[in-house]
């Protein structure tokens, strides 16, 4: 008897940018934990996932020190200065022990978060003051302009008239953490870098982050300062636009879901927004490394693998969470892993959390006038790490 | 275009080895290609054809010979 081919992890197979959940479920159903390059391996079960990320025998990758290796093939025949390595030499999620409690603990210093309910109540009447004219437009612009204005006032970004370029930028350095990335996008990604220097030359966090590591002692340069705040942009502006898009492209499919959220109370709320985090899980992949061999569901994996944990799909473990591909409004208890787990818990959740506290509601009150515009297609971004909506194309129901 | 010309010429590129010594049924990794060459390589391809193709493609069709035969049978 032949031995019986189990599925493979393929995030290239048809649909899965679309709707990544149905490989997924397949993928932990039959084949949960996989070996996809060498000493690479995928963990797709909850139970898994939740171990490795809680436990202080594994640590994070060093996306820096990819880039330095790669950097002399990247740049071959390229007069461009390489600052791949540089420019992500300080992204926390890929720090380990002091230097990323260190470099954590100034950046949550160095945060406004001062009159955070202020900036959110005025920014979401903004911005439905600005598209109430309008018959149709992109819902994921919608949301990145209303993130765009959150994130100035928290960053202290006075530049104003940058917002597409700032978009760009904020997705390419996403992009710059995801698989099968070529060098040809390696190169778009470090202009990119460069360019963003002059987006932080004014910044208050950016000068806060100078006092804080120079009263912590802490001797970081000026590019280890543009690295941290370059780091915090994208982080704050890409994973709250992705989820908000994503949210919000949920709720007008579900007129139960308007009415729900238009009638519920704040603590209703508040745990509707638990369950949009989990099944937007805009943050789909962790990557962590284990210091030591290790026996997992009977494969035994070598020191210092690359272990590819699967948060989007652990978010849909049907032994942790009943009818995990349906939104349930009040789904208790709730233990997702959309933030991560541990040490590298993200520093931005209770931001993210306001941001949806305070903006659901008058944004489907908004939306409620609005309707998807079946005609033209909704554009998801071949990413793999971190989902992406393009475009969600809405149009007013009176047109 | 003659894909099979197309590919040992950037395979050559890629590695400096003199196109006449690309052979068309030597495995890609013979040549010493990483992982993050074959993916550049595919996002060429990729552009060549104007159509969007894989990243693992050049782990699927692992030879010249095999991944032009995959290209032309897209056609």
């Amino acid at each position: 008897m032949g031995v019986q081919s189990k599925l493979v992890w393929n995030p290239y197979s048809p649909g899965y940018f679309e709707n990544p959940y149905n490989h997924l479920k397949d993928c932990r159903e039959q084949n949960p934990i996989q070996e996809i390059f060498n000493n690479s391996w995928i963990i797709l079960n909850y139970k898994d996932v939740n171990e490795i990320l809680s436990s202080k025998d594994f640590s994070v990758s060093e996306l820096s020190q990819f880039f330095k290796e790669k950097e002399p093939y990247i740049f071959k025949n390229s007069n461009t200065c390489p600052y791949l390595s540089k420019g992500t030499k300080m992204w926390p999620m890929y720090l380990n022990d002091q230097i990323h409690k260190d470099t954590r603990a100034i950046m949550g210093k160095s945060l406004n978060l001062k009159n955070l309910d202020t900036v959110l109540s005025k920014s979401v009447q903004s911005i439905n003051k600005q598209y109430q004219s309008k018959q149709d437009f992109d819902l994921v612009n919608y949301c990145a302009e209303f993130i765009f204005m959150v994130v100035k006032q928290i960053l202290g970004i006075k530049s104003s008239g940058e917002f597409e370029k700032i978009k760009t930028y904020s997705s390419m350095l996403a992009k710059s953490q995801d698989l099968y990335i070529p060098k040809q996008v390696y190169l778009e990604i470090n202009d990119w870098l460069l360019w963003g220097k002059d987006i932080f030359s004014d910044s208050e966090f950016k000068t806060k982050l100078g006092l804080h590591s120079n009263e912590a002692e802490l001797t970081y340069s000026e590019e280890d300062l543009y690295s941290i705040t370059s780091l915090t942009l994208m982080a704050a502006f890409e994973t709250s636009k992705d989820n908000l898009s994503m949210a919000l492209y949920e709720i007008m499919q579900k007129p139960a879901l308007i009415d729900y959220i238009l009638s519920c109370n704040q603590d209703e709320l508040n745990v509707l927004i638990e369950e949009l985090f989990r099944f937007t899980s805009p943050l789909q992949y962790t990557i962590r490394i284990n210091k030591n061999p290790f026996e997992i569901a009977d494969k035994n994996i070598p020191a210092n693998s690359k272990l590819y944990l699967c948060l989007a799909s652990a978010n849909r473990d049907d032994t942790i969470f009943t009818n995990p591909d349906e939104l349930v409004f009040d789904r208790t208890p709730n233990n997702h892993m959309s933030f991560g787990k541990g040490v590298h818990f993200c520093l931005g959740a209770s931001i993210a959390r306001q941001e949806l506290r305070y903006c659901l509601k008058p944004m489907t009150e908004f939306l409620k006038n609005y309707t998807l515009n079946t005609s033209q297609s909704v554009k998801w971004s071949r990413q793999i790490f971190m989902r992406t909506v393009e475009s969600i194309p809405v149009e007013s129901k009176n047109s | 275009m003659n894909i099979k010309l197309w590919l040992q010429e950037k395979i050559a590129e890629e590695t400096g080895i003199p196109t006449s010594e690309v052979l068309c049924d030597v495995e890609f990794e013979n040549f010493n290609l990483d992982s993050l060459s074959l993916i550049s390589l595919s996002f060429d391809l990729e552009t060549l054809l104007e159509k969007e193709l894989s990243p693992t493609l050049f782990t699927e069709f692992n030879t010249i010979n095999k991944l032009t035969e995959w290209v032309y049978s897209q056609n």
